[in-house]
């Protein structure tokens, strides 16, 4: 979808972006982490042309980003900033409608569209549509951001710590919604974030940069049990208990427990193992091993085994319990 | 309050058209300001570079007072319309420079980047987010640029330019704050009057964008219409006139009686630039001083009062009678000048200043040590009396004459008050006891001071000597001011015309350019 080769940026007497190279698949959520001033603003400014790379190319689907206009490029690429940058003379509704309005859509086209957007965001649209961007939360204020994005429905979207300018609480609420409806709507992202469990909790593959260069580009696990270099590791090193907690997935642990304690299944365990696959069955299975757990305490420490601490697996069920309440009162998956 | 109300009634067609004059004046001035300095002002966010030299220079051009702005601009553009429009454009440029820039400066770089990253072009970014964003501060520069204009152009009536400045300047020098508050008056509520006009726009700005567009170019008609009509206006003859000449007992009113002149185009200015208008061919025909030295240096022709309407006009000190008997050594120090200067003389003199550019301490101390009098005793103390005078050149002079010999013929201090704008002006401070002496001319005392009856001034006819004695006669039963024996020279208000276009034209008096005006 998007390729980058060999993409250098010098600044003056400083390289940026140091020879880099890498290509994100379509649909998936890339990552660009790394310590500040580490060149992964530059890199993804460099995607939609906001900042021209010194050398290298930037092709996507193929087609070099230099060979179109910098306006129409950017017009097809979703770009989402920190301070979100709504225009504080436009509403809600204009803010939304800028680029289908650079492209010319119809009025009630955009209009339709503005509303759909809104309601996908979580804001209702009779209430906010013509409210001022002044008048909304930082957290609101984000998710407008984040609607005017897509509006055009661009296959790509760019987004430079979209959620850095949050308070904690705000934060970890956006991201999780954030991250089901870009879950559901299936774009292209790449994410600049130098918090490590945005881009753990968020991407399907990360890039580690340092001073310019690529240290390893992998998925969250493999950066994070199978570190390239030493900076790698360094860098997960003050937060990896919490990480390995996060990239291990009820998948990993049912799958390592299920060879070591196939004795302990229970029989309507076993039955379902066809359906591990998909997200709902997991939760089958969890409510399976809470059983167990109650039934026979040694099957969760051998468990636990591989996760090292009862800690993260309770807090596994801690969100299926939350999962369970919220499916009782009709809502949404977790 | 009466005399306001009745004077602006007298006055209201007059009065109506210096107004016109004022709102187009400030308006154009406004209108190029806004067009050069709101793209000015675009470039310096532009090209950082440029932007502190062009504020730096805006700025710098804000400082210089007006007055001087006008004054550098003679020699450049001369007198009239166009001038007073450029320094008004000018002043107006720093504020609408300045708000302009930061304006833009001042929108938050997220609200530019998310633009820039949706894919608008920097125009449309120019258009759909900067300018309306910085709007309010731009505003804020065009209105006090409107205030600024207003206030400063009222002092484009020096130059020509007319507007509501006409009459505070006449009421300046005739003393008269009726005519004063005549000309200030509207001037306030004018600046009120576009600050509230611009606040609506400001405040409306989205829905009147498009009235506002069509508007603007019809006012730009207006206004450019009446720029032009005043400044090319083909009317084939036209008369520069000093302020305090149009109201006058002896001025303007009795000069078109007298030698029935009909109605000429007039320009109003200050006397001291209508010479240059003249030489420039701004006008025809100027009221100018006999004695004034750009006469000669700028090949004027005098024309001959034929029919005698200006009354003799000698130049004498004149100074309370109190005064003189305390001080006899000031009067005896002063009357060794009398007789001495010729009428010839003091238009040399005046042409040293005027047009030689000398400084006039330096040709007064010049002409006294040449006539054998001591001019090395000069005092710094504080003063035990001042010698006033008024804005002709000749007066300036006199009054570093007579402050030599005072200060080294007796023992006495003195300093200066001179440049006073106006006969009244200076006559009150005489006779407040603000001054002690100043040089006045019997012709205006005959009808400035004492404001004679007809029947009695053409009675005394063109007899210098006789007015002379009639002045000081009356002046000291009136007011206790006596008059020193006068100086040799006369100082005649005067038509002046350039000596070729006179010669060209076959006019030499008063009655040959009448006969002239009547027959083209």
């Amino acid at each position: 979808m998007i390729t980058l080769e060999n993409v250098t940026k010098v600044f003056g007497s400083t390289t940026a972006v140091d020879e880099i190279s890498f290509k994100v698949e379509k649909g998936e959520t890339f990552g660009l982490v790394g310590t500040s001033g580490c060149g992964k603003t530059t890199t993804l400014r460099m995607i939609n042309r906001l900042i021209e790379p010194t050398s290298g190319s930037i092709a996507i689907d193929g087609k070099k980003t230099t060979a179109q206009n910098p306006e129409e490029l950017r017009r097809q690429i979703g770009y989402v900033i920190q301070n979100v940058g709504l225009f504080p003379h436009y509403s809600v509704q204009e803010n939304i409608a800028t680029v289908p309005g650079l492209l010319n859509w119809e009025t009630q086209r955009i209009q339709s569209r503005s509303e759909e957007l809104l309601q996908l965001v979580g804001l209702d649209p009779e209430t906010y549509a013509d409210r001022e961007p002044s008048s909304l939360s930082g957290g609101q204020q984000q998710r407008v951001g984040l609607a005017r994005a897509l509006a055009a429905d661009p296959p790509i979207i760019l987004m430079d710590e979209p959620f850095g300018a949050l308070d904690p609480i705000t934060k970890q609420q956006i991201r999780e919604e954030v991250g089901q409806l870009l879950e559901q709507i299936h774009k292209t992202i790449v994410l600049v974030t130098h918090d490590v469990f945005e881009a753990f909790e968020m991407c399907d593959r990360l890039c580690l940069l340092d001073q310019g260069k690529i240290q390893q580009i992998g998925t969250p696990k493999e950066l994070l049990f199978q570190p390239a270099n030493d900076f790698v590791e360094s860098f997960f090193a003050s937060n990896r208990f919490q990480l390995e907690l996060m990239s291990i997935t009820l998948h990993d642990i049912l799958k390592s427990a299920e060879e070591e304690m196939e004795l302990y299944w229970s029989p309507p365990l076993r039955d379902k193992k066809e359906r591990i696959d998909s997200r709902e069955s997991l939760y089958v299975i969890l409510e399976e091993i809470e059983k167990a757990k109650e039934q026979n305490p040694v099957i969760i420490q051998r468990i636990n085994g591989r996760v090292r601490e009862s800690l993260g697996f309770s807090a596994l069920l801690n969100r299926f319990q939350q999962y369970k309440l919220q499916m009782k009162s009709g809502g949404r998956h977790v | 309050m009466f005399d306001f109300w009745h004077f602006i009634i007298s006055n209201q067609s007059e009065l109506l058209n210096q107004t016109v004059q004022h709102i187009g004046l400030t308006f154009i001035s406004l209108l190029i300001a806004v067009i050069i300095g709101i793209p000015l002002g675009l470039l310096a966010t532009r090209y950082e570079k440029i932007s502190s030299p062009l504020l730096g220079a805006v700025g710098v051009i804000q400082t210089i007072p007006s007055i001087a702005l006008l004054g550098f601009m003679l020699p450049l553009l001369g007198i009239g319309v166009i001038p007073a429009i450029v320094a008004l454009f000018l002043y107006a440029l720093l504020p609408i420079v300045r708000n302009t820039y930061s304006g833009i400066s001042e929108v938050d770089e997220s609200v530019v980047e998310a633009a820039r990253g949706m894919g608008m072009t920097s125009g449309q970014i120019l258009r759909k987010v900067e300018l309306p964003l910085a709007m309010p501060v731009i505003f804020a520069g065009v209105r006090t640029a409107t205030v600024i204009n207003v206030g400063v152009a009222t002092l484009c009536a020096l130059i020509g330019a007319g507007g509501l400045g006409e009459f505070i300047f006449r009421g300046i020098a005739l003393n008269n704050a009726v005519m004063i508050m005549a000309g200030a008056l509207p001037a306030a509520l004018l600046a009120l009057g576009f600050d509230f006009v611009l606040g609506f726009f400001e405040r409306n700005f989205s829905d009147l964008v498009k009235p506002l567009s069509y508007g603007l170019v019809g006012v730009l008609i207006f206004v450019s219409f009446y720029a032009l009509s005043s400044v090319f206006a083909k009317s084939p003859f036209k008369m520069g006139v000093p302020s305090e000449f149009l109201e006058r007992a002896d001025g303007y009113r009795g000069l078109t009686r007298h030698y029935d002149l009909g109605e000429v185009p007039t320009i109003e200015m200050n006397a001291s630039l209508m010479y240059n208008a003249l030489k420039n061919g701004k006008v025809d025909v100027i009221v100018g001083y006999s004695t004034d030295g750009r006469i000669k240096a700028y090949d004027l022709k005098v024309l001959k009062d034929d029919k005698h309407y200006f009354p003799p006009y000698q130049c004498a000190p004149i100074l309370k009678q109190r005064f003189a008997t305390e001080h006899p050594e000031v009067v005896k120090a002063i009357n060794k000048l009398a007789g001495l200067i010729d009428t010839q003389t003091m238009t040399e003199l005046n042409s040293r200043v005027d047009y030689q550019q000398k400084d006039e301490a330096e040709v007064a101390r010049d002409f006294l040590r040449n006539h054998g009098f001591k001019t090395d005793i000069t005092r710094q103390g504080t003063p035990d009396m001042l010698i006033g005078g008024k804005l002709q050149t000749e007066q300036f002079i006199m009054g570093q004459m007579y402050r030599m010999l005072i200060e080294n013929y007796t023992n006495l201090d003195v300093g200066l008050k001179l440049g006073l704008a106006g006969t009244q002006i200076v006559f009150r401070a005489l006779n407040n006891d603000e001054i002690q002496m100043y040089p006045e001319y019997t012709g205006t005392g005959l009808h400035v001071l004492l404001d004679t009856d007809k029947t009695v001034s053409d009675s005394l006819g063109n007899d210098p000597q006789a007015v002379y004695n009639y002045v000081n006669h009356h002046m000291l039963k009136q007011f206790g001011i006596r008059w020193l024996k006068p100086l040799g020279f006369e100082n005649t208000y005067a038509l002046i015309m350039r000596r070729k276009q006179a010669e060209k034209l076959g006019i030499d008096t008063i009655s040959d350019l009448v006969d002239y005006l009547k027959h083209n």
